[in-house]
């Protein structure tokens, strides 16, 4: 299949590629469906919604550029996730405007992905002294 | 809205699950205790509201910065 992003041009895609978001996300509830493609080799992310055009989020992997970041979240808050098996994904959404060095990350509210049933949600992680605003290379 | 007055040490009860306790007050500070299930998540508005404003400003992103990102 294939989608038009204002963003990104046009993407190629298949179902399997389509991650649900049955509560959106915070402020971007009526888009349920995206894709997320890698930024070729680096730790970006793109999600695009398959229901506004305009609607792309920049995520990161913070894995390697910040190893002790450690959400935590009640396990219960990821039931509508479905069964989880080890596979969960869990992004950073960016915000860069002017330059890549002022780039922030929202450390409070990820987005967790069960990369096995394709199910994804914001949370709100209980430590909430995590920064919405973090300076990634900084 | 519906509105209920409780004195301290007393509480409200939401869907038989949820219940709300007001702890004390001190000045125009009210301390609530909630007890809710676990998957119910509980959290200060301004909270919501800080990411539901990140969350817009970052679909306003400069694309081009992340695209022409090297590692």
């Amino acid at each position: 299949m294939v989608f038009e992003s204002k963003n990104l041009g046009t993407i190629e895609y298949t179902q399997e590629d389509v991650i649900n978001f049955e509560k959106g996300i915070l402020a971007f509830e009526d888009n349920k469906e995206f894709v997320i493609i890698r930024n070729e080799d680096t730790e970006f992310y793109y999600l695009q919604s398959l229901e506004d055009d305009e609607v792309t989020f920049i995520l990161v992997d913070l894995k390697t550029a910040m190893p002790n970041y450690n959400p935590e979240v009640e396990v219960e808050q990821l039931e509508d996730l479905g069964e989880i098996n080890n596979n969960l994904g869990i992004y950073n959404i960016c915000t860069v405007q002017e330059e890549m060095e002022d780039m922030t990350v929202n450390l409070l509210g990820p987005l967790v992905i069960n990369l096995d049933t394709r199910k994804g949600k914001q949370v709100i992680v209980s430590k909430d002294d995590y920064s919405i605003k973090h300076k990634l290379f900084k | 809205m519906l509105a209920l007055t409780r004195k301290k040490g007393e509480t409200i009860v939401i869907n038989d699950n949820i219940e709300i306790t007001v702890l004390g007050t001190n000045g125009d500070q009210v301390k609530l205790g909630i007890s809710a299930p676990k998957n119910i998540p509980v959290f200060r508005k301004e909270i919501y509201e800080q990411i539901q404003q990140e969350n817009k400003e970052s679909v306003k992103n400069n694309f081009d910065l992340v695209k022409n990102y090297k590692k």
